[in-house]
């Protein structure tokens, strides 16, 4: 095995030298590591903006062209057809390989290919099967027997706008074509189901598209499917296709917005996107050894524990100074027993976790999933605080670590992970992971409170940060959070994030002015994640389609 | 005939079986049994079948091959009981065991599993690493697939792992090099199952409802392909386009294939006979994926339903990723009952994704997955042996890493198995000479394609070139 110095140099040569390899990097190394370093070495210039510090690199393509999500495909044709109940259909599409960008809905992996190609010609041929098996189940969806009522309806609804002319009569031979053809349906139900199949694999349903002029504002049609497929996950409404013409200023636009996000639906998206944010499979994952208070049905509790969470600080108009200060939670009955209050039901209740638990951080599944059985992990608690809540740069991990040593007699976890990583070098784990890990020493890997460690040793959970804008010292993970809340860099993080999504592409440096006029409104007094993404339906990043580097 | 994957345009033939994806089964159409091109199984250019297998974390070394190399036997095999690969015995003499295979990258410079999955398949370095690291170049799978599939079907591509967990799944299969190459695969076994069993009967005939049916469907899905070509095309005008909306609707554009019908009877192998149809049904709804070990039964479904789609010529080539980069099935194999800890920390030998230990016991699990692991490989060898494929077909086994505790590149295992039309040596156990995999695949490939084209291009980016006369029947 090689020495200790050996492969403390080799991880901060390594980190050094994969921060040149494009795309960005990520230091990800997994729940329930009992590593030595999460990460190499770290600096502002290591993939960071020089102007702000975060991390602010990609590859952004700026498609003009971005294929539905298996999602928006689902409730799209549901809302389409007028469905009942949703056709499960794309439970069997094609996945996005996860991992490679922030989110799933990156543009980069919404593309059709054979494979999804199949799936939607599919899903497209049941679905037009299933709407006209019946004259009930056709009159359902369109109570008329014209065809050109049928084509100019449909189409409207598939395409996100009205069909031009040449459409139209390219759908008229269609429907004669269909009507034609062999079969017992009825010679309107036979050219509506060839017309549905070819609207469900139209590219102008299958793509969100943006042909506006670059840097010229889309047309009310573009808005109205762009605000529709994210806030709501479905193509317009005919109501909201009958106001799209005059979506084409930012007011207009925002007010819409503001209405959607008062909605059920937008709750369901800022679930996909804070869970993909902070990783809440993983918590499904969560194993422990040798811990007698850990039963891995507390993994199901923690998951909606942690949606709960970030459904309230969206539903309440809070932001990111509540998520990282708010001293409530969700608790289910075994969450209880750990928390050490009192619940009865077998639901998860919001509960005041008291004065130790600041912020979300400080609850039970962020401290659970990054800690080593019964012990707490401080260098993955960092790590992961740096990467998704400060978009600190930290280098990919070594190849090899080596294990942390046992816990001596009268030696304090922070005082063992000091004594490894500091002979490291490494400036990411002495200057940036390592205090934000010991900030949270008051709390065991399942995440209970102790006041004392290692036979009554005092715990430490002191330090300082570099913020971005400023060094600030902290007594304890409380105080660490607060100025957190206070930093711009915080602020800045969840901005880009919160961007990321919602315009699904990578973030890059080209979009500071963006990412600050976010952070502005986050970090102000009321900066609630609604006021932050009615900002960003305003912005021209929103509502223009820039070229971006070509 | 020289073939540059990167320069051939895509052979035009007329594809059926994109047909058959999604047909069969969405206008509920009885058995098309006899739709896939029988002329596939023509005498005069016999078809290989390729399927790569690309596992996890590692093996132990000293506990998974023979000692020597030389030639390999069913009685030879079984008895060297301490040794992962006796389990594969009964298949000795269709086995061919390879030793100092080595991946391009001399070592990894950051996380080795995410490194490796890129490597293993593609023979070129990796780019970046952990979540976000990429090949550099297009995987052996796919160069196949160009060649031998009509209209350049794209390989079949599985994943037997937890994809929740989202870290390094799917990391096997690449279009070509640089982000955003990687292909996704299919975890659920029931997806491919949906897509073959329209293939399926009893005795491979087909009746004339059936081919009406199919008829009529191919007919109007000709008007809708074609409207949506028009369509297409009129985007592809739009001067807004950049050239990367462009080659993404161009893309899109070949995917669009129509089929053809031309009814012949198949082969008799194409049957749903050895699937696990009540297991493969129950995954039709609520495809959970447990850490318990359930892995090795997923993996064995794929397995089974790979055969299948090689009986039925529904795709040439396939690649299964067994097990994801920090893979964290909990084995029940007795060493682990103690330890009770994920495989990737049983690789590490000691509780953790990145740090590396020397705990024994964990190294004994390790032993004991690995055979726990061949026997899979033998369910799945089993399934080409009663279709009649290991003769028609090569079977790659390999790992991302070559052990656990040093994730080294070097001696990568690689085992093989059928002789590709008789083209690859079958019962021994060979040194390949300390060579990187750029030239095993030189091999592979030409056996693959064989009966379509010439391979001469060295493929992927490791040292020398050409193929290995080891490896040679």
């Amino acid at each position: 095995m090689r020495s200790l110095s050996s492969l403390c140099a080799t991880l901060v040569l390594t980190a050094l030298a994969a921060c040149a390899d494009p795309p960005k990097q990520k230091t990800d190394t997994g729940p329930n590591d009992q590593s030595a370093g999460a990460s190499g070495a770290a600096g502002e210039s290591d993939g960071a903006s020089g102007a702000t510090g975060i991390e602010l690199n990609g590859s952004p393509q700026h498609y003009r062209v971005v294929r539905l999500t298996n999602a928006q495909w689902a409730q799209s044709v549901q809302d389409i057809l007028h469905l009942a109940d949703p056709s499960g259909l794309e439970a069997s599409f094609q996945s996005p390989v996860a991992g490679t960008t922030d989110f799933s809905n990156n543009e980069l992996l919404l593309d059709v290919n054979q494979r999804s190609w199949a799936d939607f010609q599919s899903a497209a041929e049941s679905l037009a099967d299933q709407v006209t098996s019946s004259a009930s189940a056709l009159a359902n969806l369109y109570p008329g027997t014209d065809s050109s009522g049928f084509i100019r309806t449909l189409g409207r609804r598939a395409y996100r706008r009205p069909l031009t002319s040449a459409e139209t009569s390219a759908y008229n031979a269609l429907f004669k074509s269909g009507s034609a053809m062999p079969g017992d349906k009825s010679a309107f139900a036979k050219g509506a189901a060839l017309v549905i199949r070819a609207l469900l694999q139209s590219p102008n349903f299958l793509y969100r598209t943006e042909f506006a002029p670059s840097g010229e504002p889309l047309s009310g049609y573009e808005v109205a499917a762009k605000l529709s497929l994210w806030l709501r996950g479905t193509t317009p409404s005919d109501e909201l296709l009958d106001m799209a013409p005059d979506l084409t200023t930012a007011d207009a636009a925002a007010a819409i917005a503001s209405e959607m996000l008062d909605e059920p639906a937008a709750v369901t998206v800022m679930r996909e996107f804070h869970g993909e944010l902070l990783h809440f499979a993983r918590l499904g994952t969560i194993s422990k050894v040798g811990v007698s208070n850990y039963r891995s049905s507390l993994n199901a509790e923690y998951e909606e524990s942690s949606y709960l969470f970030f459904d309230k600080i969206f539903n309440e108009g809070l932001g990111v100074k509540d998520i990282l200060t708010t001293t409530y939670g969700f608790v289910g009955p075994g969450m209880a027993k750990l928390y050490g209050i009192r619940q009865t039901g077998s639901g998860l209740i919001e509960q005041d976790l008291g004065p130790e638990r600041v912020g979300y951080f400080s609850q039970l599944p962020f401290l659970t999933l990054n800690g080593l059985n019964g012990d707490p992990d401080p260098i993955h608690r960092g790590a992961s605080i740096n990467l998704d809540v400060l978009c600190a740069s930290l280098g990919p991990p070594a190849a090899a670590l080596p294990p942390i040593p046992a816990l001596e007699q009268n030696q304090t976890n922070r005082e063992r992970i000091t004594l490894l990583t500091t002979g490291c070098g490494g400036t990411c784990h002495n200057d940036l992971i390592n205090p934000v890990g010991f900030a949270f020493e008051h709390f065991d890997g399942m995440g209970q409170y102790r006041d004392t460690e290692n036979d009554g040793l005092t715990i430490d959970s002191s330090g300082s940060y570099r913020f971005t804008d400023g060094s600030k010292k902290f007594a304890d993970a409380g105080e660490l959070m607060r100025a957190m809340a206070e930093s711009q860099q915080a602020h800045l993080c969840y901005a880009k994030k919160l961007a990321s999504f919602s315009l699904q592409r990578d973030i890059v440096e080209a979009d500071l002015p963006l990412v600050s006029a976010l952070s502005a409104i986050s970090r102000a007094e009321d900066g609630s994640i609604k006021r932050v993404l009615t900002e960003l339906v305003k912005n021209d990043a929103f509502r223009t389609h820039d070229e971006g580097a070509q | 005939m020289k073939f540059n994957p990167f320069s051939a345009p895509r052979r035009t033939l007329l594809n059926r079986r994109a047909f058959l994806r999604a047909g069969a089964i969405a206008v509920g159409l009885p058995f098309l049994e006899g739709l896939p091109e029988r002329s596939a199984w023509a005498a005069d250019a016999a078809p290989v079948f390729s399927l790569f297998i690309v596992a996890a974390c590692g093996v132990v070394g000293s506990r998974f091959f023979p000692d020597e190399t030389g030639p390999l036997s069913v009685d030879s095999l079984a008895g060297l009981t301490d040794k992962a690969t006796s389990v594969l015995a009964p298949h000795a003499d269709r086995l061919l065991f390879v030793k100092n295979i080595n991946f391009p990258m001399p070592g990894p410079t950051n996380c080795g599993h995410s490194q490796g999955l890129c490597q293993a398949l593609t023979a070129a370095p990796a780019g970046g690493g952990g979540g976000t690291a990429y090949s550099n170049g297009m995987s052996a799978d796919m160069v196949i697939a160009q060649a031998v599939n009509d209209a350049g079907t794209d390989p079949l591509t599985l994943y037997a792992g937890n994809r929740r967990n989202g870290y390094i799944a799917e990391r096997i299969s690449f279009k070509g090099a640089g982000a955003g190459q990687v292909r996704s695969a299919d975890d659920n076994p029931y997806t491919l199952y949906s897509r073959l069993i329209g293939l399926t009967s009893k005795d491979g005939t087909t009746t004339p409802d059936a081919t009406d049916a199919a008829a009529a469907l191919l007919s109007s899905r000709k008007s809708v392909n074609d409207l949506v070509r028009g369509e297409l095309k009129q985007m592809l005008s739009l001067s807004a386009l950049s050239a990367a909306d462009k080659q993404r609707l161009e893309q899109h554009f070949d995917s669009i294939r129509d089929a053809e019908i031309k009814m012949n009877n198949m082969s008799l192998a194409c049957t749903q006979d050895g699937l696990a149809v009540s297991q493969l049904e129950a995954y039709k709804t609520g495809f959970a994926f447990r850490m318990d070990g359930m892995i090795e039964d997923v993996a064995k479904l794929h397995l089974e339903l790979v055969a299948l789609a090689f009986a039925c010529n529904f795709n040439r080539v396939a690649t299964l990723q067994h097990g994801d980069g920090t893979d964290a099935t909990k084995y029940a194999v007795p060493s682990n009952a103690g330890l009770n800890w994920p495989f990737h920390h049983i690789s590490h030998r000691v509780q953790s994704d990145s740090a590396i230990g020397s705990n024994q016991t964990a190294e004994d699990a390790h032993a004991e997955i690995d055979v726990v692991r061949m026997q899979t490989l033998l369910h799945g060898l089993d399934q080409f042996k009663e279709r009649g494929l290991l003769d028609k077909s090569m079977i790659m086994w390999t790992n991302h890493i070559a052990d656990g505790p040093t994730h080294s590149f070097k001696n990568v295992p690689t085992i093989i198995a059928g002789n590709a039309g008789g083209y690859l040596k079958q019962g021994a156990y060979v040194d390949a000479g300390n060579v990187t995999n750029n030239r095993l695949f030189n091999t592979l490939i030409t056996a693959a394609v064989r009966d379509k084209t010439d391979w001469s291009t060295n493929f992927g980016d490791g040292s020398g070139s050409g193929g290995l006369d080891e490896l040679l029947a």
